[in-house]
């Protein structure tokens, strides 16, 4: 480039004529900062996108479930899982069912070292051999909730309030339970890095994702291959992960339909698989996390998991669509208020149908 | 009183025509945004009433007005952090032909500093060391940005200004 050629493009920029008239005015420019809300509003979307990642790991816990846990804990609620007990009812107060096992599976956001994370993900899978069901109910983690002996909170408060750990899971459940009086009868807990390995392990997920989706997918999964457009694609483990904590489109409510997605995805895939492979794989991911199964029924789940993943797969979401409002809490930050008698109902009429009063 | 304002409103008109354009075109470069660059402008004209500085001289005023600019302009781009880019529409409102467009768009491209030192030696004649004074600059940081400036638009040196 000749320095000529640089002065002449550049003389070509000129004030227009208007702007004399403003600055003759005397009065400074109305100066506008509203920008800089927009940036920080962008910035607290961009790391809230980044604690969903653990959601991701969400997925995996559904694998896990039929795993079982190396680390099945002293907590052992007790009470086998039998199939074919008892009728529904109450059970402390508790809608229960013995044939229905609802089991939690927690993603938990601890990608920071010596940090006891945040169980942002939260959903509870129910294997209902009564009507013959496979149900997800997601929990969005900013529900505002009674957690016991803390006082109220969001939703995902509850796990590292009590320490996080077996704990942390427990007073998850317990959280839930008390607000929405649904029975849960287990937890399994995925962290982090494990829920990358997990969905290598079965060799990737089947997703269909938008350009969107896409682009941010190859932008922040942290997957060498940056190879989404539009479509469906077999996503790896961090690109799947990284999908399910998207939560710049559509926000978290989009996002806990994302890790609903994956979780149906991985699903799929465990239904082309036969039992030995399952096994392997449940074998090899049980290290990966933790959660309150004893072995036996990790290998009673993983036994009839064919049965139960080729049930129909039914989705829900608390607080449900025209049921909350968002609101600030000083010390809290915004919040989902839900009417809890409501979303008590709508979960027990999803997951036990007809049969509670 | 009426007859003060009557002076002032002169002499910014007078201020105006002799720094306005360049005032626009420095701000413009550094922005790369036409409203950001005119809102500079004009703070940088409503600062020079409020202040009324006293001044050594045509050089020291005009020195004082791009100082207040890229101040200014610096302080904008803080609340234009996801922005910064250019505006190709904006480019070729003002480029005469392709290539004035490419030049402007690789130009407003480099870092703020660089580009405003660029503009100061080539376009207004300020040679390193004046625009270290007015900038606030050592003269080697000058030096430098003013080097890797030219290395990133790959700019021929001018035969005068090479020794």
């Amino acid at each position: 480039m000749k320095p000529e050629n640089l002065i002449n493009a550049v003389n070509q920029i000129h004030a227009d004529a208007g702007l004399k008239a403003k600055v003759m005015d005397g009065e400074p420019s109305a100066s506008r900062h509203k920008p800089i809300l927009m940036t920080l509003s962008k910035t607290a979307a961009c790391l809230a996108a980044i604690a969903v990642l653990v959601l991701g790991v969400t997925l995996v816990p559904k694998i896990l479930k039929p795993l079982g846990t190396t680390s099945h804990t002293s907590q052992s609620q007790g009470g086998a899982v039998s199939n074919n007990a008892g009728q529904p009812g109450m059970v402390n107060g508790l809608y229960h069912d013995d044939a229905i096992q609802n089991i939690l599976l927690l993603g938990v956001d601890d990608y920071q070292k010596g940090d006891i994370g945040r169980s942002d993900s939260m959903m509870l899978v129910s294997v209902d051999t009564r009507h013959k069901k496979l149900k997800i109910t997601s929990f969005m983690r900013d529900l505002y909730v009674t957690i016991p002996g803390y006082g109220s909170n969001k939703l995902n408060a509850a796990y590292p309030l009590a320490g996080g750990g077996a704990e942390g899971a427990a007073l998850a459940v317990k959280t839930i339970e008390a607000n929405f009086g649904t029975d849960i009868d287990r937890y399994v807990m995925i962290g982090n890095s494990a829920f990358d390995q997990i969905v290598d392990k079965f060799g990737g997920v089947t997703m269909t994702i938008t350009a969107e989706e896409a682009k941010l997918i190859n932008q922040y999964s942290g997957d060498s291959r940056r190879n989404l457009t539009a479509g469906t694609f077999l996503l790896s483990g961090k690109q799947a992960h990284y999908y399910s904590r998207i939560r710049v489109i559509g926000d978290d409510f989009g996002r806990t339909e994302r890790q609903r997605k994956v979780f149906s995805g991985i699903a799929d895939k465990f239904k082309t698989s036969n039992v030995t492979s399952i096994y392997n794989i449940l074998s090899e991911t049980l290290p990966l996390v933790t959660t309150d199964m004893s072995k036996n029924e990790v290998v009673d789940i993983a036994k009839n998991s064919l049965t139960y993943l080729n049930y129909p797969l039914s989705q829900n979401r608390i607080p449900g669509d025209n049921n909350y409002q968002s609101q600030i809490v000083s010390g809290v930050g915004t919040v989902l208020v839900t009417d809890v008698a409501k979303s008590k109902q709508s979960i027990a009429k999803f997951i036990y149908e007809d049969d509670v009063p | 009183m009426s007859q003060l304002s009557q002076r002032t409103g002169d002499n910014l008109s007078e201020k105006y025509d002799l720094y306005g354009n360049m005032l626009f075109k420095l701000c413009m470069v550094i922005l790369c945004n036409k409203e950001d660059a005119e809102d500079v402008v004009q703070d940088t004209f409503a600062k020079y009433l409020q202040k009324h500085p006293d001044f050594r001289g045509a050089e020291h005023e005009k020195a004082w007005f791009i100082k207040v600019a890229t101040n200014g302009s610096r302080d904008k781009r803080r609340y234009r952090f996801f922005k910064k880019t250019v505006c190709l529409d904006e480019i070729e409102a003002y480029a005469q032909t392709p290539e004035q467009s490419q030049v402007l768009e690789q130009l407003m491209a480099l870092s703020p500093k660089y580009k405003t030192i660029l503009y100061l030696h080539y376009i207004e004649g300020y040679k390193i060391k004046e625009i270290a004074d007015i900038l606030g600059m050592k003269e080697t940081t000058v030096k430098v940005a003013l080097y890797r400036g030219r290395e990133q638009l790959k700019l021929e040196l001018r035969k005068e200004l090479a020794q």
